[in-house]
């Protein structure tokens, strides 16, 4: 049974799972054993065949995640006697494997929001860039403030031209100033923007249509876009996986389905 | 001889009309194939540089013909599109003038146009969620174009954008009022032929190839390329 003080809790909605941090008095940070029980959710969300679409989000309208926890951070620097923050960072390096969300290195194709409630920082922004959809309260804040402290948003420099322009990703990257909701939106960086306390909801929303698609289909597209990033067009389109994999029966209801109900405001 | 495609020469411009618009342009094989030859005529004309595609009767494209798919492919064979269907190989620059839907395989044809002008009606994206089809040149040509939280929304929630959201996006080029969609694509095309003169001049398959090369190897590679 899910307690209220557990660090995240989650809820299922149909095939939708919502995960909610809760470290509400840290503004989510990532310590107190959060960053181990989202590893776990996000693991048991790749595995479980019933759950289609993950949400994530933080409690309240505060904080979406505020990073790591340096507080937590500190502690563990003077256990270990790192001089920077670098030193901390190489001795953690050296701890099991982590399961990076950011980078997909474990294999999680099915799609996942971020319903952004609040400030979103560091390695909290990490998180919501490593989401393949973004829906953004107009409180909140979204930044990458880790040159003011000296250390780098390694999970997401990777990406960040991917994600918005080149020169705008190197802006946040380079003076860490957090970015309006509004500005996030313009730059590419989140998908809609939607008013105080209804990120959830409409995240909700945006689950349910992506689960009128099969779940081999979306875990197929989105697959098919990581991999033709980077590399050269030629590259990409030689890589012939085809689609649906072997799966007549289903191919042919689907045809039925979509001959039968046709495509929005067609024919008019 | 042709029925579902029509050519016509503009000058410089090769406009290419879909004419299946009773049936919302759908992309049934014969039209794919009558595109084909369409696409291979407009390549090797000297005198041709800059090709224009769009649909017949306010609609570009509402994607596969799904009935054909049913009926007539059979069970060995999945619906992937005639390859040389899409104009990106091809070395001269395409406009898309998008009147109307352009839905699903009729949306990644105008995605692997160069420039995509489109009128204030036009709806974009990958509505039908019962087709169980791959869009494999959408998926790589989508992330080049526009940010991958865009490419992944359009891709996973079948969610429709208009022209102005796509304009925002960067995945169209122009918003056009009214039914003057084709004819800026072609005056557009018009002006492109005389200010670049030839084809090589466009340089088209060295930049799409370039999205995807580290840039130290792009830069060596267009270095060696001697100009012409």
């Amino acid at each position: 049974m899910q307690q209220s003080d557990d660090v995240l809790l989650s809820e299922r909605d149909g095939t939708i799972l919502i995960a909610t941090m809760n470290r509400p008095d840290r503004m989510n940070a990532l310590g107190g054993g959060l960053p181990e029980a989202l590893n776990e959710a996000w693991l048991d969300f790749r595995d479980d065949p019933e759950v289609q679409v993950m949400i994530i989000t933080g409690v309240g309208d505060r904080a979406f995640c505020a990073g790591m926890d340096l507080r937590q951070n500190d502690e563990r620097a003077r256990e270990l006697g790192a001089q920077s923050a670098q030193a901390l960072l190489d001795a953690s390096a050296s701890r099991a494997i982590r399961v990076a969300f950011n980078s997909n290195n474990f294999g999680l194709w099915k799609p996942v929001i971020a319903a952004i409630n609040g400030w979103c920082l560091a390695a909290g922004c990490e998180m919501a860039m490593g989401c393949d959809l973004r829906i953004m309260e107009d409180q909140a804040r979204m930044g990458l403030p880790e040159v003011k402290r000296g250390m780098g948003a390694k999970q997401t420099t990777h990406k960040l031209h991917y994600l918005t322009k080149l020169s705008l990703g190197l802006e946040m990257v380079w003076t860490g100033d957090p970015l309006t909701a509004q500005r996030a939106y313009d730059l590419g960086l989140v998908n809609e923007v939607v008013p105080t306390g209804t990120s959830v909801e409409r995240a909700k929303e945006v689950a349910r249509k992506i689960c009128d698609f099969p779940s081999d289909y979306l875990t197929y597209h989105k697959l098919r876009v990581f991999q033709s990033i980077g590399v050269p067009m030629d590259y990409a389109m030689s890589q012939q996986q085809r689609f649906p994999p072997e799966e007549n029966g289903a191919y042919r209801q689907g045809l039925q389905r979509s001959l039968k109900q046709g495509v929005p405001g067609w024919p008019r | 001889m042709s029925e579902l495609v029509s050519c016509e020469k503009d000058n410089s411009v090769f406009v290419i009309e879909l004419r299946r618009h009773e049936l919302g342009n759908l992309l049934n094989r014969q039209l794919q194939h009558e595109l084909v030859a369409a696409w291979e005529e407009f390549e090797a004309d000297d005198s041709l540089l800059v090709g224009v595609i769009h649909g017949a009767g306010g609609v570009f494209s509402v994607g596969h013909d799904v009935a054909e798919l049913l009926n007539g492919m059979g069970d060995a064979l999945l619906p992937e599109p005639v390859a040389e269907l899409f104009p990106y190989t091809l070395s001269k620059p395409v406009i898309a003038a998008v009147e109307g839907p352009c839905y699903g395989l009729g949306f990644e044809l105008a995605l692997s146009c160069d420039l995509r002008f489109a009128a204030e009606d036009a709806l974009f994206g990958f509505p039908d969620t019962n087709l169980r089809v791959s869009y494999r040149l959408a998926s790589a040509l989508l992330p080049r174009l526009t940010d991958l939280g865009t490419s992944l929304d359009l891709l996973l929630t079948g969610e429709v954008f208009d022209s102005s959201r796509m304009r925002k996006l960067r995945l169209v080029n122009k918003v056009v009022t009214g039914g003057t969609v084709l004819a800026r694509a072609v005056e557009y095309g018009l002006q492109m032929s005389s200010r670049l003169g030839s084809t090589r001049a466009f340089r088209k398959s060295q930049i799409v190839q370039f999205t995807g090369l580290p840039l130290s190897t792009a830069i060596r590679q267009a270095r060696s390329e001697s100009i012409t």
